[in-house]
């Protein structure tokens, strides 16, 4: 056991020292940063402007009212910046590939997966985070919930959004293994291909990250949202909790079978 | 100590064939013609203990697989690996936190950051303890001489100091055993005999058995007592000395003049590999050499100096691998 908790406490500290080099990096160059943490904002300055307006108009849509849909935005940016600011919807894996770096890693003793994940990570998503904690904070006080049951249903929030964060990373890994076959053949007509590749290189800020947007509208992360902020404003959903846990461990096993499958790929066809 | 055991080691790579053109990358994509690629052939060598060994070979002969094969990073297609007593193939962690892996042309410490952030990394990715990490950092960071450069951004780094940090960032958890791909490539004159130096001194006091592949045959010849000549197959495994004694029959007689002479008046003594009105060099026969050589000083030409070399060994070289393409 005590084997265990040492492993664990060493990959908490890699990925803490990792997020440090990814941040330290991303502010050497002050400029580019400025410019895409504005962008984000601006991002989500609209995506806020945007739901009160609708809402000037209705008093609920389908029985949400202004702030359970404000809610269910906020979790959505909540989990959009978590993925970007920890891993980086993986896109470290494709450039590795490319630039021969992903042997460096598999010779580390460390699990190759997870090097790769915590490899890139963009520190302007950090205000999404705080932009979104900040809203979440800002809807749970104008829903009238009591003490007692905010913080219980604070607590299944933080599980599901965890199972959330688990699905989109699985869900990351899944469509950037499809570069562990797809490198080798390497035929033009690759759809997964360009998906990851648009939303991988933040240079083109507002082209791409508009793309990376509406990605994750595009998977499940609409709905994955739309769970978590039901927990929190409307309470206790056991079929709901239970939901997000089964899915989150179905989805990881999934992604976990297919990686080594591409791993063992890659290790038997690169040269 | 055997410490490296290679049996009728054999790599198979099976890839598609691709043609330019859209046509033919559509019809890839429906049905693709496999081609089959045999990068190493039931190759076997064993490696005892502290012994450095070069690897040499011409462009795809299957180096850098078998090194890779070494570290666990491909697959063998059939035949056994073991380092260190470990199966690389199985990528113990045990097993990793014991060698090390240089490939001369990629780079593993991060661009935009001091060197010293990649080696921090490192110290905490192979738990490093603090004694240990400041004890064999100082002491490479001595011996290479690269103690100013390392708060400054890697990417602003010459690539003769880059290389030595890449060695270092390798060495700091103290492997027992290093591959070596080709670090020397790109460098100069000067980081290259600085490179040599450090991993002759570093070889004998630590003991630690080395590969190295390179095209280099300064490497070579300064570093590698015994050397691997491999062509997909291996076609020579001993002693460098014993491989020019067999394989270069010639050596060179360089005589110097006084004053100029014509051709004509020394063609007769031998092969003239080079000619110049006061420099000829001779290619003469290993046997014959001594004899040539008396001639010529006992002619009435106006001899200034004389020199006896081997034989290039770049040129020696040159041959087996023709020889070995011949073949196979």
């Amino acid at each position: 056991m005590k084997d265990l908790a040492r492993e664990v406490g060493k990959y908490i500290r890699i990925f803490i020292h990792y997020k440090k080099i990814n941040f330290s990096g991303r502010l050497a160059y002050r400029f580019n940063f400025s410019l895409i943490a504005l962008a984000v904002i601006f991002q989500i300055f609209f995506n806020l402007v945007f739901i009160r307006i609708i809402f000037g108009w209705v008093k609920n849509i389908q029985g949400w009212n202004y702030y359970e849909v404000l809610l269910v935005v906020g979790t959505v940016m909540l989990l959009d910046g978590l993925m970007w600011a920890s891993f980086a919807f993986m896109s470290a894996l494709k450039m590795h590939i490319k630039q021969g770096t992903l042997d460096g890693l598999i010779v580390k003793p460390m699990d190759t997966q997870y090097l790769v994940s915590i490899y890139r990570g963009d520190l302007e998503d950090t205000a999404r985070i705080i932009t979104a904690l900040g809203v979440i904070i800002f809807c749970i006080r104008n829903l009238s919930i009591g003490w007692m049951s905010l913080s219980l249903n604070l607590f299944w929030y933080v599980i599901t959004v965890i199972c959330g964060w688990v699905i989109i990373y699985s869900i990351a890994v899944i469509l950037n293994a499809i570069s562990f076959w797809t490198i080798e053949t390497a035929s033009s007509f690759n759809l997964a291909d360009t998906i990851v590749r648009s939303s991988q290189y933040p240079v083109d800020i507002f082209g791409s990250k508009f793309l990376r947007y509406s990605l994750t509208f595009i998977l499940p992360l609409g709905f994955l949202g739309t769970f978590q902020a039901k927990i929190l404003s409307r309470g206790f959903n056991p079929l709901l909790i239970a939901g997000s846990i089964a899915m989150a461990f179905i989805f990881f096993s999934i992604s976990r079978f297919i990686w080594n499958r591409g791993l063992a790929k890659y290790s038997s066809a690169s040269s | 100590m055997e410490v490296i055991k290679v049996e009728k080691l054999n790599k198979v790579y099976v890839s598609h064939k691709k043609q330019p053109g859209v046509m033919a990358g559509l019809k890839n994509l429906l049905h693709a013609e496999t081609v089959e690629v045999k990068a190493v052939d039931d190759i076997s060598f064993k490696i005892e203990e502290g012994e450095f060994v070069g690897f040499l070979g011409p462009n795809g002969a299957g180096k850098t697989t078998t090194l890779k094969m070494l570290s666990g990073i491909i697959k063998p297609t059939s035949g056994e690996v073991s380092v260190l007593g470990y199966d690389p193939w199985e990528r113990k962690n045990e097993y990793k936190r014991q060698f090390a892996l240089l490939m001369g042309q990629k780079n593993q410490l991060w661009w935009d950051l001091p060197v010293m952030e990649s080696f921090l990394l490192n110290k905490k990715i192979y738990d490093i303890s603090d004694a240990d990490y400041k004890e064999s950092l100082d002491e490479l960071v001595t011996l290479l001489d690269v103690s100013k450069i390392l708060d400054i951004q890697v990417r602003k780094l010459s690539l003769g100091e880059r290389m030595k940090c890449e060695l270092i960032a390798s060495l700091l958890h103290r492997p027992k055993v290093l591959f070596l791909d080709e670090p020397t490539i790109g460098l100069d004159v000067i980081a290259q005999k600085s490179m040599r130096d450090f991993l002759v001194r570093y070889n004998k006091e630590k003991k630690i058995t080395i590969i190295l592949t390179s095209h280099y045959m300064e490497d070579i010849e300064r570093l590698c007592e015994r050397i691997i000549i491999i062509n997909q197959k291996i076609f020579y495994d001993g002693p460098l000395k014993e491989l020019i004694d067999k394989y270069a029959k010639n050596k060179l007689l360089t005589i110097t003049f006084e004053n100029a002479i014509e051709r004509r008046d020394i063609e007769r003594f031998g092969e003239v590999s080079n000619f110049d009105p006061i420099k000829v060099t001779f290619k003469v026969p290993k046997s014959d050499v001594r004899n040539v050589a008396k001639d010529i000083l006992s002619s009435d030409l106006p001899v200034d100096d004389i020199m006896i070399d081997e034989m290039d060994i770049e040129n020696i070289i040159r041959n087996i691998f023709k020889k070995t393409n011949e073949d196979k």
